[in-house]
């Protein structure tokens, strides 16, 4: 069965930071993490290769954060697929990004889990066993539904078939 | 995370991390426009007034970086760069020094005219972030990713840090010193050689700048799912 396979990890030194907007490197009791910005949409990129025993179906993207310090309130998370396969590198080739939105633990630092799912093909840049490919998570900190002060922090991000 | 200075009487503060004569310094650092002239990161002789120091600094009267040797005597030799529109962001400035002959500075990973006039400051005792070593000339800015060499990194290394590389990733066999200065250990830990810098008054923190890391990736391994004897002696080769 390939459903509920891990396929990939990324920590927060996997992280490729954009030029601009970028999520930024602290530590939370020396544990690493991404600090996201409250205000302004910012990012982290990561570079992964679909393994061999991918075996098509759909990709949950699950980000593992916590709040900087609010203990109430909505984290909005974005994800997007990138294949690089006949990528141009000076370009980026990103398929729209899916959304997904928690509420924080009621502890600031306890982890909660952001589940964003992409139906296999356009979805996921209609990545394929053996493609090297890029993942960007983003909080939409200017959302609506984005009502969480302060900084998300982000621990892990986990690719699984689903 | 990095390391904010109040350009009062803040700093970072460790012993002498090496005594070689041939040493690189770098790091990613902030200067806050109007400040007045400043140490950046200096390794000298701890109360040694104003000699006896190599130093990285901000020169107010001129608005240039420097990279400076200052010996005993303080008969004081200086390569330097324009810092013209370089205040209120991340600046990468990095010193080589080549024994006591001499010394350049590289302002964002580009290579400013060396100095070549020997100078010899006596060995020192001090590495200081953000302050002299008699307390003055503070940093009103920031800090982060701070390395300390001994050797004399090249250019295509310089380039390395100045595009946004981990120290960790140039010439590690090198690298006496290390302090990314994420801000939230006091001391602040040199992640190679065990220097950790003692805060100096209270430098806060401040937003990290951005840096690539060398890092391990995590793929997964895929359980094979065995649910016969059979498979099972398969496995191990037996029959």
């Amino acid at each position: 069965m390939a459903s509920g396979d891990l396929l990939w990890s990324f920590h927060p030194y996997n992280n490729e930071p954009p030029a601009s907007n970028y999520a930024t490197l602290d530590t939370r009791n020396l544990h690493p993490v991404l600090d996201f910005d409250a205000a302004t949409d910012e990012f982290a990129v990561f570079l992964w290769t679909v393994p061999p025993f991918y075996s098509g179906g759909s990709i949950a993207v699950k980000v593992y954060w916590a709040a900087t310090s609010a203990t109430s309130g909505d984290g909005v998370i974005t994800s997007a697929i990138e294949t690089l396969n006949a990528q141009d590198m000076d370009s980026d080739g990103f398929a729209s990004a899916n959304t997904a939105t928690t509420t924080c633990s009621g502890t600031s630092g306890v982890c909660v889990e952001t589940s964003i799912t992409h139906t296999s093909g356009a979805q996921m840049d209609s990545i394929a066993a053996g493609h090297r490919s890029r993942v960007k998570i983003s909080r939409d900190a200017d959302a609506a539904g984005d009502t969480m002060s302060g900084d998300l922090e982000l621990r892990s991000v986990d690719l699984y078939e689903v | 995370m990095a390391r904010s200075f109040d350009g009062s009487n803040d700093g970072l503060s460790v012993s002498a991390p090496t005594t070689s004569t041939t040493i690189t310094m770098a790091g990613w650092f902030w200067f806050n426009t109007g400040l007045a002239s400043t140490f950046a990161m200096t390794l000298g002789i701890s109360g040694s007034a104003t000699n006896n120091r190599r130093y990285l600094q901000y020169l107010a009267s001129d608005t240039t970086f420097g990279a400076v040797t200052v010996n005993n005597a303080g008969s004081s030799r200086r390569s330097s760069g324009s810092a013209s529109g370089l205040f209120d962001q991340w600046v990468h400035l990095a010193g080589v020094w080549s024994g006591t002959a001499s010394r350049q500075l590289f302002i964002n990973g580009v290579a400013q005219t060396a100095e070549s006039t020997s100078n010899a400051p006596n060995s020192p005792d001090q590495l200081r972030f953000g302050l002299g070593h008699t307390g003055g000339s503070p940093l009103a800015g920031r800090a982060a990713e701070c390395g300390l060499w001994d050797s004399a990194l090249v250019q295509a290394q310089i380039t390395l840090l100045a595009l946004g590389f981990s120290p960790l990733a140039v010439r590690p066999a090198d690298l006496v010193g290390y302090w990314p200065l994420i801000g939230r250990t006091s001391p602040e830990i040199d992640v190679v050689g065990g220097s950790g810098l003692t805060l100096v008054d209270a430098p806060a923190v401040a937003v990290h700048p951005r840096i690539f890391y060398a890092s391990r990736v995590a793929p997964a391994h895929r359980a094979i799912p065995v649910s016969t004897t059979t498979s099972r002696l398969a496995l191990l080769g037996v029959g």
